[in-house]
């Protein structure tokens, strides 16, 4: 099983098979299923990740062949980056053309479908649909593509976070693993593997939609127990868990334990994957699939995962950040079958299973947590059992609120967070003062 | 003989000096050109090294191949070369004809019209962008490549441009000549006034061919399927999508750049005298 | 001369009249009596329909959305003036602003000064190799933004890029972190601006150049006038037309800079390289604000409109385009 899943991530991510190349080969394969009466659909399906594109051909093969299923489905793929791809919907929304029948919504971009009306005139209320199977699911991944109380869009992962590091690196220095609390990093940081020339975890300090990235500082605030918007959406950001988690960035970059990278997932992040720059990242669950393995697949082995190091302050062992929703447009022609591959892909508990097996995103169905596909060793990480690890972790994860004003806090909270990395201004500055700007943007 | 002595120094010395200098100073236009180039044939691995290495250790045509074999670089490059092609051919005859009647004809609102011209070069494009967008969607162009060519086939500059040339290059003895041999007044613009309007034509056909290959807003917002893109938003998907592979990033920019550096090398003497001619009596 | 011209077309018109009937017999004898007077709106039609269509409509539209509030979708909501109010009132607005403001300066001051140093340097006639350097500095000019943009962001990346490196290795400075702080990141949007305009400015100098007869320097010269004194004297004054056209040019074009720091910094970091078409970008499309990013885009338009004039009065533009 797990032999035949890495081939097909080797297929696909290796040879990084353009959309184009993926839907070609699928039309021809459709084509020769469409003889029986079926009813032929096509479907326009968005996204900007690769992983999406291969899961959803399997499936949409699967209901091509099913006796179960009255569709027979080919799909026609856009894939452009995250931010882009919302773009080009509006674009299409606000035409009345050219719509994607489904597409993916990075879940830093669903704010704009928080925008007044938007998500209602555009996407398909998914709300009855799922009322049934609701409960079955993590509610704090229903959260994030809700709009007053509706819910629009289908969770593709459990982000859940953890400390990636390298073992055989970490060995050789003698580091004990687990590492239980970031006093400990940093300390062995200091100690010993900041003398090695490398650093404890490297985070991105530019890039990124607002013109600066603010994912790790997020990942860890909220691990922390903070949330940049309460349920309300309210702006909750001035706290002394951000101030806390700012000053452990600004130091950790201060002292070399940390290592700042201005180009974390490009090329420039890469290279420092490659030369070892780091022994660790603290990251959600598809750094490995997305980031790590495409990277640097000859380090195959020498990863492992564990629990977040606690902050002695409180807090939880985990976090979120990322996650995709897919949604269906209310205005598809085909909206039906759209809704069914989606409901058959994410919402089934084979479906589920199948996702974590071929592209490795988490289950949010609570119960296939349960479910002996989720044990077994992950090659990349040594054979580690991660699936244990991460439903251990399940249950206490934070849950992110989401607000129509995520583009500003993206934007101002960059803004000082390189203030702040520069050494020119101080934590508790830096976090005052992007709150106040978003404040006075929110009104 | 001092005075002579100066003077050698100075009619042999400084200008090779000053030669010199400049040639060494080619290397600020044209060091990051040359490294986007040898970073096209590098492996990644090879990309980011300290200290850096002009030179490819091992030379790669790996990048190029993927950009034609996993993406559909073929196609946006198709793409960008006909559109571009097509409005620049239509934009240098629409500013030709109008330079031309702004240059040799008298005729009520001509200051007027001629001020409308220059004046919509103000107009930033900031502003267009959104209504025109939202008029482009509703008469049904979105995605289509004539968003990308009918709203831009008449430009202002090159009506100014031909209209600035004309008044200089075409004497009007020439036009009236036509004229008594019974031209219509189109077949004087046809056959007498456009063999005469050459090095403009030439310049502005670069200008225009610039333009229109080199745009990336108004086709970013207004092309949306994956096989109707332009090079410059195609090559910044590649950049969003294998942000990690800079050699395959650096290998579409190269592939980019190549025609508008091969056009422009071939056709730089028209190009430099046919713009300046314009700029002068600005 | 166009006295002349028009002399004779009076007299065609009168042969015409007396051969043709008063009522035409057809289009085409219609055609021929009145070409001559209908050919130049015909002409310039194209322009004009396009004109109308693609920009005054457009911008009229601009205006009108301007007063609204809408999304882009479903139904505008009329707000009045109250998005000028507000978007002047924006700090962000004010941080895009001044970011155009600086890259427009930039390329007045930096830019400018350094063509013209160019031009006076390849305009010299003992030079060698004029045909090769022209075309040289000439070359960042026909390349996309969006490849100089993506050039650049590994020429300036901190911990890989070569800049640092040739930086540590010539003067052993410490890595800059050039696209992460504020300033640095501007300098780099400015240095690539100036990367890209200044061979092209410098074509227009050396026109300019070109075109400034040799006697007037050779007479000076007999009067006995220093190079610094004939470039004071001469030159400047004498390229003044050029200046003024490329200080337009220029002027213009720095006001609507978007793809450099749309694909070089996303605006960032914060919004310390962000421009008005990235703002209006940025408000329209991200935030969908359609009503308040037209309002910007018309504030600008403003902008640049009142400061050309000011430009075109201070330079005299406008009489020479009578002459």
């Amino acid at each position: 099983m797990s032999l035949s899943r890495r081939q097909l991530l080797h297929a696909a991510g290796a040879a990084s098979l353009g959309a184009a190349t993926t839907q070609r080969l699928h039309r021809r394969s459709a084509a020769a299923q469409t003889a029986g009466d079926k009813e032929p659909v096509t479907i326009q399906f968005w996204t900007h990740d690769q992983n999406y594109i291969d899961f959803f051909t399997a499936r949409a093969a699967e209901l091509t062949e099913s006796p179960d299923s009255p569709y027979a489905y080919e799909l026609n793929i856009t894939q452009a980056p995250s931010a882009d791809i919302i773009t080009k919907a509006v674009a299409a929304y606000s035409a009345g053309r050219g719509i994607p029948d489904t597409v993916g919504i990075e879940i830093s971009q669903f704010s704009r479908f928080m925008q007044r009306g938007v998500a209602e005139q555009t996407l398909l209320d998914l709300t009855d649909r799922v009322a049934e199977l609701r409960d079955q699911f993590f509610e704090s991944r229903w959260a994030p593509y809700t709009v007053d109380g509706r819910v629009y869009a289908v969770e593709s992962g459990y982000p859940l976070s953890v400390y990636y590091y390298r073992q055989d690196l970490l060995d050789e220095y003698g580091v004990e693993t687990p590492l239980e609390t970031w006093d400990q990093v940093m300390q062995i940081g200091r100690e010993v593997v900041v003398p090695q020339g490398k650093a404890m975890a490297a985070i991105s300090t530019t890039g990124g939609q607002g013109g600066g990235d603010i994912t790790q500082f997020g990942l860890l605030f909220q691990q922390r127990g903070g949330t940049f918007f309460d349920a309300a959406g309210n702006l909750t950001l001035d706290t002394p868990e951000a101030v806390e988690v700012a000053e452990l960035l600004a130091t950790g970059l201060q002292e070399g334990t940390i290592l700042g990278l201005t180009d974390f997932y490009g090329g420039p992040g890469a290279a420092a994957m490659q030369q070892g720059a780091t022994v660790g990242y603290f990251m959600p669950d598809w750094f490995e699939t997305y980031v790590l393995q495409p990277t640097v697949p000859d380090q195959e082995g020498l990863w492992r995962i564990q629990p977040l190091p606690a902050f002695a302050g409180g807090g939880s062992r985990t976090s979120v950040w990322g996650g995709t929703g897919f949604a269906v447009s209310r205005d598809s022609p085909v909206a039906e079958a759209t809704w069914e591959l989606l409901r058959y892909g994410y919402l089934t508990r084979d479906g589920q299973i199948k996702r974590w097996q071929e592209i490795k995103y988490l289950p949010t169905m609570a119960e296939v947590w349960d479910d002996p596909a989720l044990t077994g060793p992950d090659p990349f990480l040594g054979g580690q059992e991660a699936g244990q690890v991460y439903k251990e972790l399940a249950p206490t994860a934070p849950t992110q609120y989401q607000s129509p004003f995520w583009n500003q806090l993206t934007v101002e909270l960059a803004g000082q967070l390189a203030e702040l990395y520069n050494g020119r201004t101080s934590p508790a500055d830096a976090i005052k003062n992007a709150a106040a700007a978003i404040q006075a943007e929110m009104g | 003989m001092a005075g002579t002595g100066s003077r050698v120094w100075r009619d042999r010395a400084v200008p090779l000096a000053l030669t010199a200098v400049l040639l060494v100073g080619l290397v600020v236009p044209l060091l990051p050109l040359l490294w986007t180039l040898s970073s096209s044939f590098k492996p990644v691995s090879d990309i980011f090294i300290y200290p850096p290495r002009l030179l490819p250790a091992a030379a790669t045509l790996e990048n190029y191949r993927r950009l034609f074999t996993d993406l559909p670089f073929l196609r946006w490059f198709w793409n960008t070369l006909w559109v571009s092609v097509v409005s620049t051919g239509l934009a240098l005859f629409f500013s030709a004809l109008a330079g031309y009647a702004f240059a040799k004809y008298e005729f009520r609102g001509k200051t007027l019209l001629f001020n409308i011209v220059l004046g919509s070069l103000l107009v930033p494009f900031a502003v267009l962008l959104i209504p025109l967008f939202v008029m482009i969607t509703r008469i049904g162009w979105a995605d289509s490549f004539l968003a990308l060519i009918v709203p831009w086939v008449a430009p202002a500059y090159g009506i100014f441009l031909m209209r600035q040339y004309i008044v200089q290059a075409v004497p009007n003895e020439l036009i009236d000549a036509g004229r008594v041999d019974g031209a219509g007044e189109f077949r004087v613009f046809w056959t007498l006034v456009l063999p005469l309007v050459r090095p403009a034509l030439g310049a502005l056909a670069i200008w225009n061919f610039l333009g229109v290959y080199n745009s990336f807003l108004w086709p970013l917002v207004v092309m949306s399927s994956n096989d109707n893109l332009m090079l410059p938003v195609g090559l910044a998907q590649i950049y969003g999508n294998y942000s990690r592979e800079y050699g395959l990033v650096m290998g579409g920019a190269v592939l980019a750049a190549v025609p508008m550096v091969a056009v422009f090398i071939a056709l730089r003497r028209q190009f430099i005298e046919g713009l300046t001619f314009g700029a002068l009596k600005g | 001369m166009a006295v002349s011209v028009d002399e004779r077309a009076g007299t065609g018109r009168g042969a015409d009249r007396a051969l043709v009937p008063p009522r035409p017999r057809s289009l085409g004898a219609w055609w021929r009596r009145h070409e001559r007077r209908l050919a130049p709106y015909l002409f310039v039609a194209p322009f004009f329909v396009l004109f109308a269509v693609f920009m005054a409509y457009p911008v009229a539209n601009a205006l009108w959305l301007s007063l609204h509030e809408w999304t882009g979708l479903g139904a505008m909501e009329w707000v009045g003036w109250d998005n000028y109010g507000e978007v002047l009132r924006d700090a962000s607005f004010h941080h895009a602003a001044a970011n155009t403001a600086w890259y427009a300066a930039a390329s007045l001051f930096v830019i400018c000064p350094l063509a013209l140093l160019l031009a006076l340097a390849l305009n010299s006639r003992r030079v060698a190799a004029k045909d090769l350097l022209r075309t040289g500095y000439f070359i960042p000019v026909v390349l996309s933004p969006v490849v100089i943009a993506l050039m650049f962001t590994i020429i300036f990346d901190q911990e890989f890029g070569l800049m640092n490196a040739g930086l540590r290795g010539l003067l052993g400075i410490r890595p800059i972190n050039w696209l992460g702080s504020p300033e640095w990141a501007r300098l780099v949007i400015i240095i690539i601006l100036v990367w890209r305009w200044t061979g092209y400015i410098m074509i227009y100098f050396l026109a300019g150049l070109q075109n400034i007869p040799r006697e007037l320097y050779e007479a000076a010269q007999l009067d006995g006038a220093g190079s610094w004194r004939l470039f004071w004297n001469i030159t400047l004054p004498l390229l003044r037309p050029v200046t003024a056209f490329v200080a337009v040019v220029v002027l213009i074009g720095a006001s609507q800079i978007f793809e450099e720091p749309y694909i070089l910094t996303n605006g960032g970091p914060g919004e310390a390289t962000l421009s008005i078409a990235n703002y209006v970008q940025r408000e329209g499309f991200e935030r969908l604000n359609f009503g308040y990013a037209a309002t910007a885009s018309f504030i600008l338009f403003a902008f640049v409109f009142l400061v050309t004039q000011v430009q075109i009065r201070f330079f005299g533009i406008g009489r020479e385009q009578e002459g």
